[in-house]
């Protein structure tokens, strides 16, 4: 008996192809098996049919194109399915309508967010090589230091050869001028050393490297553009000012623009005197940010090891020999505010990382709002499309149908979010202080990318819909038993619970930033002190005649004259050091009224006195300077700074800039010192003034007569403690409200859907309310009916969202160096606000329905 | 000309359709042109271009009587159409006028 071939292939074959192709082939096969079993015998027949049918595949899908061309026009229907996704678009207004909003916000959000983070990635790609820029730093007690003694970037350089070049960087903002000019530009300017130039591959246009430093410096070119038009600038003089001082360079070349995406600004470059050492002692330190450049496949960790040992080769201070060094990459600085310096700018990156995730999530949120409606949609074509089938209408050209249905209302939100991404960029660009512009080459691959991907995400969720409806036995269909089917239903819940969770993170998310940032401005105490008027201008050490003018104006409480006013830093006096200390230190000059004024407290020992015992030689330091004393600092004499001084009380810790660091330490003089006028000039530039009235410009008023009478030759400039604490806080602010900007769209999207959702379920369910409403059913009982479902869904993803959000958020708030605590009130306020927004959009519907007269529904049928 | 081209395993096979007249089944075409040219051949293959070319319309087919031969199974007879054999007929033209102008000399190199 000659053997057979496999029965399971055979079966196989059946149900492949149809009854006469089938008949033929398996003929011909069973020919062939019987002819090979004869040639080869049974096993390699066997192995030969194997093959034949798994290559048949290929026929099975030849022949299923053919069948269904030929099968029925109902498939033909790509202009009809375009004819019919127009109707059903004018036909369903509120729907797609609902539809293209989500989508449209969602997309254009998404289409913001990915811009600014593309922008962010890169920013700086034009340095060749930024892997090899490091700054060097240094940790001691208090904790990382940014900066270096000035004197080291030169010992550091020349000693290890893997220092391709170095430059100490100081950033200054300076008044510019021309020679003869009456206009005065505000710009950034950078006091460095050479190798500044390679480091941050600036380009020489026309002119060369400054040779006298202290006379000569280099402008950028739209600096240059700037002041002297098309003349050439080359050999002009230029006039800087500078905390008060001005002197006159002479612009010995030209700089290439650097690109509007770098971190950095060098639009002025001066060079610091390469004859001026800077010799490696306690009392000459200066700090210095300092940059290096290091050979490809250097390891900054083992340099850095290595830079101790140097030191000791030159110096016995122990703060430059005992503290380790380290070097940060110049991506590390870009990315983290904690370890910026004032010449690199840096975005958080934790900030970009919740950006791009809050990008995604409403771009999810869009989405999923879009498939929950549409599949709910879907369902009430049941008949429409279960006549279709019958005609013979087959899967793919109902999925057909619905997609092109879906690629209608994606095209048009595309289109509005286009636009309204056009119309908004320049507003957040504007906000965010932050180009985002590109070449055009790169815009169109972003323009593309930004497009396709929610265009593919959305047609990829219309096809869930789709299949929902294609995929129903007809029957069922007829007898419009689907919209009711336990497997949508329980998708569209899960789906809504998601939305819901990520809403309700988000809310408690924004509700923290808030918190946080009330909080960090609470440590200024700027409510117990109440509105504090800053004057700024160059003081002067005889500031009787103003002192005087303005204590004889009756709107004044009291006034204090100092160098520090918590804010932006904006004068002098760090990084100072003396030996009992031997950290650097900041430097500030206050009189008897400053810490009255600002509501600070002493921790130990007596404020300046007022009375008889005042002394010009005493001085106060705050809790972080006493914590690295060597020595019992109260009542402790100290030397430096010409005579020696004696510390009489301890303030405790106050922020001057963000609260967000740590504070400082910092030593405070008696502005009394200031008469000596030898080693501190012009550092005395702000009065701070109590006002006792509500009547600000009556008292504004008096204070600028009185300015204007003191300093005939200086403008009166004023602000307000609130808005200079403000300009400390301005990212974080601007990260706050964008954040609360997008959670608000966020929220708006989930509500959307909600809004549709219940529609539709109102409307299925219409006939059961207009009996219920016959029956006696009230408002409240209506509404109770509609909503369970919301609250069971708001209650899951509530347990969901509160566990997850708490962890997030702590772990949030740990970067913070005074930080509020997650509390449970803020739960709760999330609760109360979602359950507002959703019984208010279910109200919505609701009332609606309570309106209509239930005969209406009833009567047909 | 790029969508009704034919290939070279199409043209052979529609050849071989040819001689066997009325008789060409997918077997009987895989037995001839095995026979021929010594090449073992898949039935798959052949059913696969079979339908592909009637799909073009250069052969069709009908179903033969049934015989106890293959299991009581009726067979598909295939013939080349009209425009099949045009099609044919254009690649012969297209060979031979090739084959008619190359040069004695080159000619003279292959073996009889």
């Amino acid at each position: 008996m000659s053997p057979t071939p496999p029965r399971l292939l055979e079966a196989l074959l059946q149900k492949m192809f149809p009854a006469d192709q089938w008949e033929e082939i398996e003929g011909d096969l069973t020919e062939d098996f019987d002819y090979n079993f004869k040639q080869h015998g049974a096993f390699r027949a066997k192995c030969f049919y194997i093959l034949d049918v798994l290559r048949l595949i290929k026929l099975y899908y030849i022949l299923k194109k053919r069948t269904r061309n030929n099968n029925s026009v109902m498939n033909k229907l790509f202009s009809i399915h375009l004819k019919y996704g127009l109707r059903s678009l004018y036909r369903q207004k509120l729907y797609q309508a609902l539809n293209v909003t989500t989508l449209s916000l969602s997309f254009s959000c998404f289409m913001l967010i990915f811009l600014f983070v593309y922008n962010q990635y890169h920013k700086d790609n034009f340095l060749a090589d930024k892997g090899q820029i490091m700054r060097l730093g240094f940790i001691d007690k208090v904790g990382e230091r940014m900066y270096v003694h000035s004197g080291m970037a030169e010992v550091v350089g020349e000693a290890f050869p893997e220092v391709e070049a170095y430059a100490r960087v100081g950033s200054y903002t300076v008044e510019i001028s021309k020679e003869d000019g009456k206009e005065a530009f505000s710009q950034g300017m950078v006091k460095t050393d050479p190798g500044f130039l390679d480091i941050f591959q600036l380009e020489l246009l026309t002119g060369s490297v400054p040779v006298v430093t202290d006379k000569e410096l280099l402008i950028s070119e739209s600096v240059a553009i700037k002041l002297f038009g098309d003349s050439d600038a080359i050999g002009q003089t230029l006039v800087i000012t500078s905390q008060g001082n001005s002197k006159s360079l002479i612009i010995s070349g030209i700089m290439k623009d650097l690109p509007s995406n770098a971190s950095f600004v060098a639009d002025l470059v001066t060079f610091n005197n390469p004859k001026e050492k800077h010799s490696l002692s306690a009392t000459s330190w200066r700090n210095s940010i300092s940059y290096f450049k290091l050979a490809p496949g250097t390891a900054p960790e083992e340099l850095a090891a290595k830079i101790p040992d140097l030191m000791s080769q030159h110096t016995e201070v122990e703060t430059l020999t005992k503290n380790p060094y380290l070097f940060r990459s110049f991506e590390e600085i870009k990315q983290d505010p904690d370890i910026s310096d004032r010449f690199v700018s840096s975005v958080d990156g934790q900030v970009i990382f919740i950006f791009s995730i809050v990008g995604l999530v409403i771009l999810f949120l869009g989405i999923a709002n879009y498939v929950n409606l549409l599949a709910a949609l879907s369902l009430r074509k049941t008949q429409e499309v279960s006549i279709k089938k019958v005609m013979g209408a087959s899967t793919r050209s109902l999925i057909g149908q619905q997609l092109i249905e879906s690629g209608i209302v994606c095209m048009l939100a595309i289109v509005l979010s286009g636009a309204l991404v056009v119309y908004l960029t320049p507003i957040l660009e504007n906000y965010l202080d932050a180009p985002l512009k590109f070449t055009n080459t790169v815009l169109a691959w972003v323009a593309l990318f930004m497009i396709g991907i929610p265009m593919l995400l959305t047609l990829f969720a219309a096809v869930y819909p789709a299949l929902l409806m294609s995929n129903i036995k007809f029957a069922e269909l007829l007898k419009g038993k689907v919209s009711q089917s336990p497997k949508s239903r329980f998708v569209r819940n899960g789906l809504l619970t998601l939305q819901f969770t990520i809403s309700t993170f988000l809310i408690i998310g924004t509700l923290t930033f808030v918190k946080q940032l009330g909080f960090i401005k609470t440590l200024h105490n700027t409510d117990e002190i109440g509105e504090l008027l800053i004057i700024k201008g160059k003081i002067g050490n005889d500031h009787t005649v103003l002192r005087q003018g303005l204590n004889a104006l009756p709107e004044i409480d009291q006034i204090s004259m100092s160098s520090v006013v918590p804010g932006p830093r904006d004068n002098g006096g760090s990084g100072l050091s003396i030996k009992e200390f031997e950290h650097q230190f900041d430097l500030w000059f206050i009189d008897e009224n400053y810490l009255d004024i600002m509501g600070l407290e002493m921790a130990k020992g007596d404020d300046f006195y007022k009375d008889s015992r005042h002394d010009k030689l005493h001085v106060l330091i705050n809790e972080a300077l006493a914590d690295i004393a060597t020595i019992d600092p109260v009542i402790a004499e100290v030397s430096g700074f010409g005579s020696p001084s004696e510390i009489i009380g301890i303030v405790k810790n106050f922020s001057i800039e963000s609260a967000r660091e740590k504070v400082e330490p910092a030593m405070f003089m008696s502005v009394d010192r200031l008469e000596e006028g030898t080693f501190f000039t012009n550092l005395l530039n702000k009065v701070i003034v109590k006002l006792n009235t509500n009547d600000y410009e009556k008292a504004i008023a008096g204070i600028e007569q009185v300015w204007n009478t003191s300093y005939p030759d200086q403008p009166f400039d004023i602000e307000f403690m609130d808005d200079r604490l403000d300009r400390v806080y301005t990212s974080e602010m601007r990260m706050g409200q964008l954040f609360g900007t997008f959670t608000a769209v966020a929220i708006v999207i989930s509500c959307l859907g909600i809004l549709g959702l219940l529609t539709y379920l109102i409307e299925v369910r219409m006939k059961e309310l207009g009996i219920r409403k016959v029956l006696g059913a009230g408002f409240f009982a209506q509404l109770k009916i509609l909503t369970s479902n919301l609250w069971k869904v708001m209650l899951i993803s509530n347990l969901v969202a509160f566990p997850l959000s708490y962890f997030f958020l702590k772990d949030w708030l740990a970067s913070f160096a005074h930080r509020t605590n997650v509390s449970p009130d803020l739960f709760v306020a999330t609760v109360f606000i979602f359950a507002a927004i959703v019984t208010l959009s279910a109200l919505w519907q609701v009332v609606k329905v309570n309106r209509l007269n239930p005969a209406e529904v009833l009567r047909n049928e | 000309m790029k969508k009704t081209g034919i290939g070279e395993f199409e043209e052979l096979v529609m050849l071989t359709i040819c001689v066997q007249q009325n008789e060409a089944y997918a077997f009987s075409i895989k037995q001839e042109i095995e026979e021929r040219s010594g090449r073992r051949m898949n039935i798959s293959a052949i059913h696969t271009t079979l339908y592909r070319m009637e799909d073009k319309g250069l052969v069709s087919s009908h179903m033969g009587e049934a015989s106890s031969v293959r299991g009581g199974k009726r067979k598909r007879l295939f013939t080349v159409t009209p425009y099949g054999l045009k099609n044919l007929s254009k690649i012969m033209d297209l060979r031979s006028g090739l084959w008619n102008d190359i040069p004695t000399l080159v000619l003279k190199n292959i073996e009889p």
